[in-house]
């Protein structure tokens, strides 16, 4: 099956995966699943760690993890799982590492196969930056680092798209509203009505990249605002 | 690591970021309309034209507002900043003039407006910082508030809501979030951006605030208001029940995923009841909020009077405990109630006939032992007064007292306890009544003399009054509890409503009648006095005080301070000619020394002003804010009833001449601008540590002031018409026994007069009755004739009767007897002795006349009612002299005052008890006289007498009500009565 390279806002990478998993095709399903898995390894990472793990077994239990999730074994559990991928894989993984982790762990030998590519240093250091500090529950942190994975990545790409990006540095305050004006005009040296369009096609491209991002992991499209309004609530916890 | 929050939306922030990322991601919500592009405010904090915002505080419809400080004067307020998306004329227009109507209300109770300005071509409301946030705030906080809390906050909004009603703005967009904490902790109302004053027209683009929206929160708005139907201030007083919902429990009264699911609901009515989502709220203030929250707003309280009397029972203030006195009346009042009841019931019965009847009557039979109806009867009032005050918390007695039974957290008595209570009540007189039957006491003293049955009566109306008892623990109890109130735990309280205040007429000079000079942003208006103005604010449309500054203005305290009690201090201006004015907060009103030249406060509305300024002084002294010198002519009496304390007297006010420095003589000579004839005598120990200056800190006298608050300030008319009935009612019921027994006394003057024979009216009934049937009873008519004869021959002289006694009875049969004695001879003495025995044997076989003619106690009945009057009038003259006051008006705690003592002395007492109960006496004193000089039978004369008196009575009875402090008996005694 070809991956669908740009996002279609009516089948989303979710739901396809599901849509593949009815039609009973193992492979296609698996490289979805697999590009899916590969973007939100860091929220896997936070919640095995938060979980009183070392950074080292941390590190192992989330490439077992996939593993695990990538092979056929989870395949008949994630048929019956429906609705949305973030809930799909904090369930996964909550039964992972009740049952199947201290299983394997007992009879490890040697190292895993590495199922994600994930980057131990970054993981580490991103989880002392951003998550340890944190005073909520171990749920929430999954959700929270979700939520600034999601966003880190439509800020990416809308920066990547940018022709300038030093002047979407200055300009990326106007997304949430907190721009000062007047020193805009100066820095960027654009008038009132061409800095105003800027930052409406800004905000109106910024918003595109950011649902194509979160439909990817819902069932249909309808669930996207919902699913912003849960993120958001998170954060705002 | 040093996370910071966003001061947009309070997240959290990752750190290192500059972004917030709950404002990005909701950037993305497609529900939300992309967010305008605007200049909008920097980062926070930042200077923004004279202010420095500190943080946000919230979005409403048409701007953002910000915690700021005014960089000139260091005080902290909200700013109102206009969403510049919006920034239209009309906008404009509409953002100024919610400011404008917030700025029209002006009361403690309302967030304050400081005034508006345009800060880089943006309109900008300057308002009344409420430090404690919103009420959703202190909700999210402190999690669903205690009851008496959450009544509390709810009483203060009714009071700002009722001060916006009556400046004919409805609020629309009442809600936990609009409703304000201040500093104190007290609840304001704020937010006015939906409000409309209905004293506008209403057509002109008043009705929606922005078009196309949603108006209100529909999760708080009444059904009429979702459908645009025209509001009234019930609509208000919807949104405010389901305030008082969402702090009890948490929840809106109506919660749905999706607005227009809410609107469904709300325009369905169907509103859980708050008990169903939190136990602990009393049942009675559940059904006050059910019944603030229906449909139908008819069903609503009328008014916000109503709804605060509804909810006081649970506020904090604690109810007076109803007076013994009182209790003792309304507990007489039931039993005069039920006898009527019981009465009328017999009488229905007797005229029915029937088994019911018969039942009825034998049961009253001296032969059973035990009087069964008596105690059903006791049964059925245990059981009908506990079901009255389970409904209704009071039976009639105590409704017309005013009095009700509650628990002591204010909750209305459960079924249980008051049947207990009630039980425990009636139980001493029920068995007392028990013995009596058992005894057969009644049967004993049947037919002995008037010695013997009248201690027998006091015994049976002493153990009818052994309830009496139970109130002894309350004597000492600080609730007044009696001894069934303590078992059962409940709690008989008075029912009192708040002061009126005396609301001051508008009379502050109108601004814009005078100079039109704009003195940025006010005009400069009337002089009222050099270096004094009344000048006004063209864009809030109010009128502004403008001073003179002298030296360096008034302190930062003095600018910061905020109290209800003193002006508010809004900005400093700047004359033409360079000279700096403050402007200071002008209520609508007058000053107290002209109001008190027109008017004649009551010491309630006194009261009330002594607590407001008594409050202030306290705060000024810690605050070291207190006027060098103190008068009358410094005393600001707003629209509102509220007294305010100016920091100098007000020009061209009539003064007395009277200033001090101490805050008490101020206070003492605003309480004795009450004449002492109207001052209640509990009031009497503050007055005179006023003047002597006793108390050691202010703050002992604005608590002693808020005690004498609670207390009944003024006679009322049912206590007076009380004091003044009993006695009446006892007088006429006295004489009313005396001529309902009076055949017995003509009977005995008959029988003096002609002994031997039957009493002659008797023997003219006889001869009437025989009439009826001439022809069978031909003999005994014949013998009637021949009796009447033979006795009474010699009284006709010259065809008159002489020598008859004079008692009415005469002449009805006077043209029949003279007729008799021309007609008939007088017969020998064989046919007089046969005609006088057949006559004798008829008038005993015939039935007696009289009503209680028959009844064996009747002559004790006769003397007693007679004694009891004497009696009664001597206890209230052992009362006057052992404690100085009649015993009813000790019990309805009622005292009289004369112009030298307070109470007044026991001899102006006696005087006045002699005059009021020689009044009662007329009648028999009138008959007693006639008795003495005239030599008549007096009893015969009573009706006659009475004509007179009772619409005597009812006179002065009329006067008593007309005039409750003072009826014609305190005029000719010299006494005026006030509340003890």
């Amino acid at each position: 099956m070809p991956q669908n390279a740009d996002h279609s806002f009516h089948t989303t990478r979710w739901s396809l995966v599901s849509q593949l998993r009815a039609a009973g095709d193992e492979s296609g399903c698996r490289v979805a699943l697999e590009e899916l898995c590969q973007r939100c390894w860091f929220p896997i990472y936070a919640f095995v760690r938060r979980t009183g793990m070392s950074a080292a077994d941390a590190e192992d239990a989330t490439q077992g993890f996939f593993e695990y999730l990538l092979t056929h074994e989870l395949m008949a559990e994630a048929r019956r799982e429906r609705g949305r991928f973030r809930s799909f894989l904090l369930g996964c993984l909550k039964h992972f590492l009740g049952n199947e982790w201290q299983k394997r762990q007992a009879q490890r030998r040697g190292g895993h196969l590495a199922a994600v590519h994930l980057d131990a240093l970054e993981a580490e250091e991103r989880y002392r930056v951003e998550v340890e500090a944190l005073s909520t529950s171990d749920d929430e942190v999954f959700d929270q680092s979700w939520a600034h994975d999601m966003l880190d990545r439509s800020m990416q790409q809308l920066r990547a798209e940018q022709r300038d990006e030093a002047r979407f540095d200055l300009l990326a305050p106007a997304l949430t509203g907190s721009e000062d004006r007047a020193a805009l005009m100066q820095a960027t040296g654009m008038n009132e009505s061409a800095l105003k369009v800027t930052i409406h096609r800004l905000r109106k491209r910024f918003r595109e990249l950011l649902r194509a991002a979160v439909a990817d992991t819902v069932e249909n499209e309808a669930d996207v605002d919902a699913e912003l309004a849960h993120l958001v609530a998170c954060l705002r916890r | 690591m040093n996370s910071s929050t966003c001061p947009e939306c309070g997240a959290t922030m990752k750190p290192g970021s500059t972004l917030c990322a709950a404002c990005l991601l909701s950037a993305g919500n497609e529900t939300l309309p992309l967010q305008p592009v605007s200049t909008g405010i920097p980062t926070l904090p930042c200077v923004f034209g004279g202010y420095r915002l500190l943080k946000k505080l919230g979005s409403g419809g048409m701007g953002i507002v910000y915690e700021a400080e005014e960089i000139a004067s260091g005080r902290r307020l909200a700013l109102k900043v206009l969403n510049q998306s919006l920034d239209n004329e009309e906008q404009r227009q509409r953002f100024l003039r919610e400011g404008r109507l917030a700025a029209t209300i002006d009361h403690p109770s309302s967030v304050y407006v400081f005034g508006t300005e345009e800060i880089e071509g943006v309109p900008v409301i300057a308002m009344e910082l409420a430090e404690g946030g919103t009420l959703r705030d202190e909700l999210k906080r402190r999690g669903t508030m205690p009851v008496r809390d959450a009544v509390d906050a709810i009483l203060g909004i009714i009071d700002g809501l009722e001060a916006a009603h009556a400046k004919g703005v409805l609020h629309r967009d009442m809600k936990p979030s609009n409703c304000f904490v201040t500093g104190g902790g007290k609840a304001i109302v704020g937010d006015y951006g939906l409000s409309i004053s209905q004293t506008n027209n209403p057509a002109a683009g008043e009705q929606l605030t922005r078009s196309g929206m949603i108006m209100g929160t529909p999760a708080f708005s009444p059904p009429e208001q979702l459908r645009g139907q025209p509001l009234d201030q019930r609509a208000d007083i919807y949104s405010t029940a389901g305030t008082l919902y969402y702090l009890l429990t948490g929840k809106a009264p109506v919660e749905r995923n999706s607005s227009v699911e809410t609107v469904a609901a709300v325009l369905e009515g169907v509103i859980p009841n708050v008990r169903t989502l939190r136990e602990d709220v009393p049942e009675n203030l559940a059904s006050a909020v059910a019944r603030s929250l229906s449909a139908n707003p008819a069903k609503r309280p009328a008014n916000y009077a109503e709804l605060r009397m509804e909810l006081l029972s649970f506020s904090s203030v604690a109810r007076e405990p109803a007076p013994l006195g009182l209790r003792v009346i309304a507990h007489l009042l039931d039993s005069l109630f039920i006898m009527s009841f019981f009465t009328g019931i017999y009488y229905i019965l007797a005229l029915i006939g029937g088994p019911m009847y018969e039942a009825w009557n034998q049961a009253e039979d001296p032969a059973n032992r035990v009087d069964y109806i008596d105690l059903s009867m006791s049964l059925i009032c245990i059981f009908g007064y506990a079901a009255m005050q389970v409904r209704w918390s009071a039976t009639p007695g105590m409704a017309l007292c005013r009095q009700r039974l509650q628990r002591p957290s204010g909750e209305r008595a459960p079924w249980c306890r008051a049947l207990g209570r009630e039980a425990l009540f009636a139980l001493p007189s029920i068995i007392a009544f028990l013995i009596i039957g058992w005894l057969d006491l009644a049967a004993w003293a049947e037919g002995r003399n008037v010695a013997v049955a009248l201690p027998f009566i006091a015994l049976i109306l002493t153990l009818g009054q052994l309830q009496l008892l139970l109130f002894i623990p309350a004597l000492r109890h600080r609730e007044r509890a009696a001894w069934h109130d303590q078992v059962t735990g409940l709690r008989v309280v008075q029912k009192g409503l708040p002061a009126q205040r005396l609301i001051a007429a508008d009379n502050l000079p109108p601004s814009h009648a005078g100079s039109q000079e704009e003195w940025h942003p006010f005009q400069a208006g009337t002089e009222l006095s050099p270096g004094f103005r009344c000048g006004y604010d063209p864009v809030l449309r109010r009128p502004v005080l403008l001073q003179q500054r002298a030296g360096d203005g008034p302190s930062s305290q003095r600018r910061d301070c905020s109290r209800p009690g003193r002006l508010r201090w809004l900005q400093s201006v700047t004359d033409p000619a360079g000279q700096v004015w403050d402007a200071w907060q002008a209520p609508a009103g007058s000053p107290l020394s002209s109001l008190l030249q027109k008017t004649n406060p009551s010491w309630s509305q006194v009261l009330c002003w002594l607590d407001d300024l008594a409050e202030e002084f306290d705060a000024a002294q810690k605050e070291g804010a207190m006027p060098e010198s103190l008068s009358l002519d410094q005393v600001w009496i707003t629209s509102n009833g509220l007294a305010i304390l100016l920091d100098q007297s007000w020009p061209g006010s009539p003064t007395n001449g009277f200033t001090t420095s101490d805050p008490q003589k101020l206070l003492h000579h605003l309480a004795a601008q009450v004449a002492d004839s109207e001052r209640p005598v509990h009031a009497d120990a503050l007055v005179d540590g006023l003047s002597h200056g006793t108390f050691d800190r202010i703050s002992h006298v604005s608590g002693n002031l808020k005690h004498l608050r609670q207390k009944k300030t003024a006679v009322d008319r049912v206590k007076r018409i009380a004091c003044t009935t009993a006695p009446m009612l006892l007088a006429v019921l006295g004489y009313l026994t005396v001529y309902l027994l009076a055949p017995i006394t003509h009977e005995r003057e008959w029988t003096s007069r002609f002994p031997g024979i039957p009493p002659l009216p008797d023997v003219f009934r006889l001869h009437l009755q025989s009439q009826a049937d001439p022809t069978s009873q031909a003999p005994l008519i014949s013998s009637i004739r021949q009796h009447i004869a033979g006795h009474y021959h010699a009284t006709l002289v010259n065809g008159e009767l002489k020598g008859m006694p004079d008692d009415g009875t005469v002449i009805a049969m006077e043209q029949t007897l003279i007729k008799i004695l021309r007609e008939e001879s007088v017969p020998d003495a064989a046919t007089l002795a046969t005609a006088d025995r057949a006559v004798q044997a008829a008038v005993e076989a015939m039935p007696r006349r009289g009503v209680l003619a028959d009844f064996p106690l009747a002559k004790t009945i006769a003397v007693i009612s007679l004694i009891l009057l004497a009696l009664t009038a001597l206890v209230q003259l052992v009362c006057i002299i052992a404690t100085g006051s009649p015993l009813l008006m000790s019990l309805t705690g009622i005292a009289a005052v004369s112009v030298q003592h307070r109470p007044a002395s026991r001899l102006r007492m006696i005087w006045r008890w002699a005059i009021g109960w020689s009044a009662l006496w007329l009648p028999g004193l009138v008959l007693i006289m006639q008795n003495v000089f005239v030599g008549k039978d007096v009893i015969r004369h009573l009706p006659e007498t009475c004509m007179i008196w009772v619409p005597l009575l009812l006179l002065l009875m009329l006067i008593g009500l007309t005039f409750p402090r003072r009826s014609l008996l305190d005029r000719l005694a010299g006494t005026w009565l006030v509340a003890r």
